[in-house]
């Protein structure tokens, strides 16, 4: 599967003089015209004649790199995939002189590219419409390699990931982000507000490892217990209350009110926040 | 169950990564601009519309609500339509996307533009997420009052979301501009609770009626190695249940989930140097809710909303450069600082001992975290690499029990992807978790035992492993196998969270048995375990506890084209999950079954009349069941129940729901 450094040096060096075809795709089409891969070019979005992307520049030679003699002596060609002599970052150049925008600006320094995860190992070019791109089958893709988090949209309780209702990218920006875990908002907590603003404050009493860190009490991937709670209460609740008067009590069965019912959610129920002025316990 | 294996991704990794970093994009290019007689009149797609549009049309059977969540439908006639097609005319492109429009989980989305110039987005989402529909209470919701019944009213208990959203961008030459907005509106009802302040409490079908508004917009300029972004992000949340009241004499009002919005400025940008890549973001923000208090009893004349206001700063670099032939290192600095600007006023609570009319201040949290992390990656030989990291995390707090934590954290990895049929990753990491002296003084409660250590603040060793091993005997073969392993010893806690630890394996099989037919299947367990003890001044009923959690999964599934010459084609898939939890409290179980179990099987056959129109069946089977015995009837014998609390009844669920679809596909 690996590559010999002869192809890889003849690219470089075709690259470097760019000896591009005098006629562009026409050039290309007259050999690859009965390749429906190729052709299928031309239904996808970098294939549109008339648009700013390829097509409107050095067609498939962009991508492709310039032709110098490709046709007649078969030098070969700028390819993706398992079997390109490129590397993945080399593959990733590619894609990236063009897609440097404010959802790719990290690419460089991602964790999919420090492990040397390339665009195409999640996307396709010559389709109409890239799968990754639909929501239905989004997920499907990035579990391929997520293992873990395909078997914890399975728990208890999960985002509802499984049946598409949300995707991956909702919340991670696989392209990289400038914040930990590739997320999309500035920090943990920023991010789980974009859909649970009720829970964003601030609030007059404010639950401090809740306003420090949704990944305190919650697993967002899943979990065994109810409301993704990496423990169950009032078992989570005891992890930081055991010294407490009436908290450190011990788990009765649910002849105890902190056990029946909601657990210590019967009486605190405002636990994210409250802005009640006698609400310092949460209560009310 | 449909199943690819990570080979493509691996493989990837394959390559001689012998030549240094090379550019192979067109801005490095020699001929950067188009030759004008390259006109490609061939370059068009035979069809101008293109994909597909389906009907489909059945029955669900099911008497829980709850099945909605997975089959999207409720019980009885349902209907939905999925479209995924493109038009396409001269350079514009239009994209017209559904996915179960007129199901209980629907998207619908509309793209139009000219590629690489402009485009504009509208799109529509609905989401109904059913948690159980025989809540009994005898107080029902009218707005934010709940109002006592004659006796007991079954109510449901779900939440729908919708979801309006619009975007445009547009770019030119090295300027590019976005702007994307969503409105989602979230009713329902879910489970609730009203305290009087002392041991008495009501489960609810609490009301919810939110609005939330985002708007992100950004103006950017790009050139052959740099992009830099001016970026706004704002958010508006409205509750139009500002509190609940409750018809029961010695209940307060509860102050509901208040007004808020956020503001975020943000500055970032990238550089790509020969062999080197930056990246960075500086972001400033406001947090701010703007709700009057729902009561001033309690409250200081003059004084009539809390006005909580947080101000945030976060800087962001992350830095990767090639140092030499196969070696690259990586750095980078995060910054973030929450600084609450909140007035400081006293407020008079309820206590739980009794005591009332105490008079406590706010306390305005403030956080400053700083985080840097280097790593090194060396390419061991061809196919090898190995990587090893620090990160190291200060954190300070205001007002807590610790003022400082650090965190070190050291990891490394090895990945091999050389090898013929095999590729491995094999990753482990040890941190430890310090900090500042624990403070017992205003912070905490005088009768709280000083040993206790809230696990977050707590000093922590952890320790964590990961393998990863895919294997491919044959090209119709692919195996994966990941294991791991993780175990966090908070180590100077006698009170508190003591351990966790976590492992659990996850297996993959994708066999292309012929080249009509394709069987995958994966599965894995999981087990997580704490260990935590209670006490409190002076050890005073110490008490241990080991909560043991346990998941399992497995799935199969196939596909079979070797009928495709008639024009039919079969596919299904099955999966079964297992949840469970157990505590033991100085070894007793004290909360008996926590348990839940999913069966979900999939079949379909689809039979093309002709190229464009292709008619199938689904069938669609789930079978749920969860249980959790720590739930109480409403009504319950004295003995049998705490004393002062009234539940929303049982809960569990333990259906079996089956849809039947019929679909009518036109391809274009």
């Amino acid at each position: 599967m690996g590559a010999t450094a002869d192809p890889l040096d003849t690219l470089m060096k075709k690259f470097e003089e760019g000896k591009y075809s005098k006629k562009g795709a026409d050039t290309c089409i007259m050999c690859h015209k009965r390749s429906d891969m190729v052709m299928d070019i031309f239904d996808s979005v970098h294939g549109q004649a008339g648009s700013n992307g390829p097509m409107a520049g050095l067609q498939c030679e962009a991508c492709h790199g310039p032709q110098g003699k490709h046709k007649g002596k078969n030098e070969p060609m700028v390819s993706f995939g398992e079997n390109s002599p490129l590397t993945a970052q080399m593959q990733d150049s590619v894609c990236t002189a063009c897609h440097n925008d404010a959802s790719q600006m990290a690419w460089h320094t991602s964790l999919h590219a420090e492990q040397d995860v390339s665009c195409v190992s999640c996307h396709e070019i010559h389709v109409v419409q890239d799968p990754v791109m639909n929501p239905s089958l989004q997920v499907e893709t990035c579990v391929s390699c997520h293992t873990k988090a395909k078997a914890d949209m399975n728990k208890r309780s999960s985002h509802p990931l499984k049946w598409g209702t949300m995707v991956c990218s909702d919340c991670h920006n696989p392209h990289g982000s400038m914040s930990d875990h590739e997320l999309k908002g500035f920090d943990t907590n920023q991010t789980c507000y974009e859909c649970h603003a009720e829970k964003r404050g601030p609030f007059l009493w404010e639950h401090v490892p809740v306003m420090e860190n949704c990944a305190n009490c919650h697993d967002a991937h899943g979990s065994v217990n109810s409301d993704l709670l990496k423990s169950r209460v009032p078992m989570l609740c005891k992890q930081c209350h055991a010294g407490d008067i009436h908290a450190s009590t011990a788990p009765g069965d649910n002849q105890s009110i902190q056990t029946a019912g909601q657990g210590c959610l019967n009486c605190h129920s405002q636990i994210h926040g409250s802005n009640n002025p006698s609400g310092k316990a949460f209560q009310f | 169950m449909k199943f690819k294996l990570n080979i493509v991704a691996l493989a990837l990794a394959t390559v001689s990564t012998g030549a240094a970093a090379f550019d192979f994009g067109v801005t490095a290019s020699q001929a950067k601009a188009q030759n004008t007689s390259w006109k490609c009149t061939k370059c068009i797609s035979n069809q101008q519309v293109l994909g597909s549009v389906t009907l489909e049309a059945g029955m669900q059977d099911s008497k829980d609500a709850h099945s909605a969540n997975s089959l999207r439908y409720t019980d009885g006639f349902a209907v939905g339509l999925d479209a995924d097609t493109v038009i396409m005319d001269k350079g514009y492109r239009t994209q017209l996307y559904s996915d179960g429009l007129g199901s209980e989980q629907a998207l619908a989305k509309i793209k139009t533009g000219r590629l690489g110039q402009w485009s504009m987005e509208a799109g529509y989402q609905t989401s109904h997420q059913y948690d159980a529909d025989n809540a009994q209470s005898r107080w029902q919701a009218k707005d934010g009052v709940l109002i006592k019944q004659d006796g007991l009213k079954t109510q449901e208990l779900a939440l729908e979301r919708q979801k309006f959203t619009l975007g445009a961008d547009f770019s030119h030459n090295r300027f590019g501009t976005y702007v994307a907005m969503s409105s989602e509106d979230k009713s329902g009802k879910l489970r609730g609770s009203m305290s009087n302040g002392n041991l008495d409490a009501i489960n609810i079908a609490a009301p919810v009626d939110y609005t939330t508004q985002n708007l992100r917009a950004g103006v950017n300029l790009k050139g052959d190695n740099w992009f830099a972004e001016l970026g706004y992000n704002g958010s508006w949340f409205d509750n139009n249940i500002d509190k609940l009241s409750i018809e029961q004499p010695g209940y307060a009002d509860a102050a509901q989930a208040v007004d808020n919005q956020a503001h975020f400025i943000s500055l970032m940008g990238n550089y790509i140097f020969d062999r080197s890549y930056i990246s960075g973001r500086i972001a400033s923000g406001n947090m701010s809710q703007e709700g009057d208090f729902i009561t001033l009893s309690g409250v200081a004349a003059g004084n009539h909303g809390a006005n909580a206001e947080v101000e945030t700063l976060d800087a962001n670099v992350k830095f990767s450069t090639r140092v030499m032939k196969g070696l690259r290192i990586n750095a980078s600095v995060d910054y973030s600082d929450r600084d609450n600007t909140t007035d400081v006023h006293d407020y008079e609570q309820v206590s739980i001992d009794g005591v009332t009319g105490e008079l406590v201040q706010n306390t305005p949290y403030d956080t400053t975290r700083s985080a840097y992390k280097v790593s090194a990656n060396y390419q061991l030989m061809a196919g090898q690499r190995i990587e090893v990291g620090f990160d190291r995390i200060e954190t300070e707090r205001s007002h807590q029990d610790r003022e400082q934590t650090d965190d070190n954290i050291f990891w490394a990895q090895w990945r091999a992807t050389g090898f013929d049929m095999w590729d491995l990753r094999v990753k482990g990491s040890y941190a430890d978790k310090g900090g500042s002296q624990f403070l017992y003084d205003d912070a905490v409660n005088a009768a709280e035992d000083q040993l206790m250590r809230k696990y977050y603040l707590a000093d922590k060793k952890s320790s964590k492993a990961e393998v990863f091993v895919t294997h491919t005997p044959t090209d119709s073969i692919a195996i994966s196998a990941h294991g791991y392993y993780s175990l966090d010893d908070y180590s100077n806690s006698s009170i508190g969270l003591i351990e966790s630890n976590s492992y659990g394996f996850d297996l993959g099989l994708s066999w292309q048995v012929t080249a009509d037919l394709l069987l995958s299947s994966d599965g894995g367990y999981q087990w997580l375990d704490n260990e935590q003890t209670s006490a409190r001044s002076n050890y005073i009923g110490y008490w241990e506890a080991d909560t043991n959690e346990e998941f399992g999964f497995v799935g199969a599934g196939f596909t079979y084209s070797g009928l495709s010459d008639s024009g039919i084609t079969i596919g299904g898939d099955y999966s079964f999950a297992i949840s469970f939890s157990d505590s033991y409290v100085d070894g007793n179980d004290v909360f008996g079954m926590y348990e839940s179990s999913s069966h979900h099987a999939n079949l379909y056959v689809n039979y093309a009349v002709s190229q464009q129109v292709i008619v199938g069946l689904r069938y669609e089977f789930e079978g749920y069941e969860d249980s959790d015995d720590t739930q109480l009837p409403v009504d319950y014998y004295p003995g049998t129940g705490p004393t002062g609390l009234t539940t929303l009844g049982l809960l569990d669920h333990d259906y079996k729901a089956h849809l039947v679809m019929a679909t009518l596909q036109y391809r274009f």
